[in-house]
């Protein structure tokens, strides 16, 4: 027999379908409370639309080809298909607006230790608000979803792009040398970034202040302090300035204790321009969520407009916290019935039907599963009985009724 | 302290980086280079180190299977891992060297075969020069490869040259200095910062110290 079963890929069995289903009401029912407004977009969208954010690596997304021989690709990434969509749909750069989704995303990962080629993702978009308190909402939305979920020891990492960006202000760097630059501190690779920033010419003021870069992470008031030092210009001191006044929002929300700063992170998505940000839980050795503001990726679908965003990672989310939900009383009825009463159980099941209980029948010389019943119902020839363990109880449809009502016990 | 766990890259690394770690001033009772046991514990620390084969220590801290790591740039490039790489350690050095007979440099213009343990780092360095290449990916060694005319030259790291000069080949180039990095955890530099500053700031302190 051929194994069909691709690898990367899952199938999903009902108990754990309403293990997501759980997580996935929770996520929704926050981004309801925040106000933002359940969108989707197509599954596949032309390869040019994703080929200009350089960061997304052609080899990672799932081509496809359509009858003209253009060439599509399933969707590896879930903000700049709304970006777009936002920009066709809604021309006026003033309006601000509010966007959720619930979607796949499709990537063809290469690392040694992921295998998911497709995962469910979660995620706020919020357009044409370029103001602290719009980053503010999008962390407390991050968190909320985080705690309503029940997750543990959990924190926001806050990141400014702009910091970098204004230290490499001024300086006449090729872009390929910044590029570098960013890579060697994402890494947090201190022997390289040393031997690379020798071989620049900068100056020594800027080869200590970058050096400090990527250690610069660990609780808001120590980082503060010490970035505020480091500060060679207006910019990086604007850059700071919008990360101060999203902590005093997020203060308001109470929610500051859960926020940790690490100017280490640079802009991996090409399109952050600013506040990024990274959420994780329970310990876990990967990031849950990750988002940040692109404020100059709506400019490229003709509409000059913020914007910020984040996305969380449902299928990581499944395997952090999700168990096998107890199904055992999903349906309310299984009606077994001996053949010959085939007539007397099918009115019974409409009946139950019509009282709007879920109700399941089968021939008893059937093998079927019973797990996932509150009750198992045997019509016979002699009766009607509602079975219990090994037990048999007598009853009537009246009396049943009542038992299913939670009227009267069994 | 909370438990910190290392992972180091047995064989020349593990040695290197255990021996730095006692200098450091961590205590393994249980050590010794014969030995075959694969975890060690240092109680006045709080540090266990693990053994594991060089290509996976990237895979174990990746995973948080390991906070830290300890393994050579050559498997930090072939593997491309998600970690942070904090610190060049300066021990395990070596050189990735093309190698070869000394009398038959193979003609770049044409496409030539090159045996190797590290297919992506090679395919990387050959596509940067416009060399056509046929790699071919073997598991040990690799000398062996340009003798029996499996391919023209090899790709391998080279610490003091005596395997490639007892098998007849000589290095053609060195294109990259190789040496053990210090690597973490994204997640645990950050949750175990303390513990781990401690060893970034001994180790550093130690390989600033020698010079080397």
């Amino acid at each position: 027999m051929i194994n069909y079963y691709i690898d990367g890929v899952n199938d999903l069995h009902f108990q754990e379908l309403l293990g997501y289903q759980r997580i996935n009401d929770e996520i929704e029912q926050v981004m309801r409370r925040f106000g933002y407004k359940p969108i989707l977009t197509p599954n596949f969208e032309y390869y040019d639309m994703y080929a200009m954010d350089k960061s997304l690596s052609r080899d990672k997304m799932f081509k496809l080809i359509d009858k003209n021989g253009k060439v599509m690709v399933l969707r590896p990434d879930a903000t700049i298909p709304i970006c777009r969509m936002a920009a066709n749909t809604f021309k006026n750069p003033e309006e601000v607006l509010k966007f959720s989704y619930i979607t796949t995303i499709f990537r063809e990962d290469n690392s040694k230790t992921n295998y998911r080629k497709d995962f469910i993702q979660g995620g706020v978009e919020y357009f044409g608000n370029s103001g602290p308190e719009c980053d503010g909402e999008i962390i407390a939305v991050a968190i909320t979803m985080l705690l309503n979920l029940g997750l543990e020891k959990i924190h926001i990492d806050v990141g400014q792009a702009a910091f970098l960006d204004g230290l490499f202000d001024g300086i006449d760097l090729t872009f390929s040398e910044k590029e570098r630059i960013n890579e060697l501190i994402e890494n947090k690779n201190l022997g390289d970034l040393k031997l690379y920033l020798g071989q620049l010419n900068i100056t020594d003021e800027i080869y200590e202040t970058m050096l400090k870069i990527p250690m610069l992470f660990g609780s808001y008031e120590d980082v503060m302090k010490k970035a505020r030092e480091l500060c060679l210009n207006g910019s990086m001191e604007a850059a700071l300035d919008h990360v101060e006044s999203v902590y005093e929002i997020l203060s308001i929300y109470g929610l500051e204790n859960y926020i940790n700063l690490d100017f280490g992170f640079t802009n991996q998505l090409d399109y952050y321009s600013g506040l990024i940000f990274k959420g994780y839980a329970e310990n876990w050795g990967d990031s849950i969520l990750s988002g940040g503001r692109y404020d100059n990726l709506s400019k490229t679908f003709g509409v000059d407009r913020p914007a910020t965003g984040f996305g969380i990672n449902i299928s990581l989310l499944m395997e952090i916290i999700g168990r096998e939900e107890n199904s055992q009383d999903y349906f309310d009825v299984l009606i077994r019935y001996e053949n010959s009463m085939l007539s007397d159980a099918l009115s019974t099941a409409s009946l139950l039907r019509d009282l709007e209980f879920s109700t399941d029948i089968i021939d008893n010389k059937y093998i079927y599963s019973e797990e996932n019943y509150r009750f198992v119902l045997m019509v016979e020839k002699n009766g009607i009985f509602i079975s219990d363990k090994d037990d048999k109880i007598p009853t009537s449809i009246e009396k049943f009724m009542d038992i299913l009502k939670g009227d009267i016990s069994l | 302290m909370k438990d910190l766990n290392i992972a180091l890259a047995k064989g020349r690394v593990a040695n290197a980086a255990i021996k730095l770690l006692i200098d450091c001033g961590c205590e393994f009772d249980d050590y010794s280079k014969e030995s075959r046991k694969l975890i060690f514990h240092d109680k006045k620390n709080n540090i266990k180190v693990t053994l594991v084969k060089s290509p996976d220590v990237p895979v174990y801290v990746e995973k948080g299977a390991a906070d830290a790591g300890i393994v050579g740039k050559d498997i930090l490039l072939e593997e491309k891992a998600d970690v942070y790489e904090l610190v060049n350690l300066n021990i395990g050095k070596c050189d990735m060297c093309i190698a070869g007979f000394a009398d038959k440099i193979p003609d770049y213009s044409k496409k030539i075969t090159v045996g190797t343990k590290y297919p992506n780092i090679t395919r990387d360095l050959f596509n940067k020069r416009g060399v056509l290449t046929d790699i071919i990916k073997l598991n040990g060694s690799v000398e062996l490869a340009p003798i029996i005319g499996l391919s023209d030259i090899i790709v391998d790291i080279v610490e003091s040259g005596k395997t490639l000069e007892e098998n007849g080949l000589v290095v053609h180039e060195k294109f990259l200095p190789i040496s053990a990095r210090l690597i973490t955890n994204k997640v645990s530099l950050k949750t175990k910062f303390d513990e781990i500053q401690w060893v970034i700031d001994s180790l550093e302190s130690l390989v600033e110290k020698d010079g080397i």
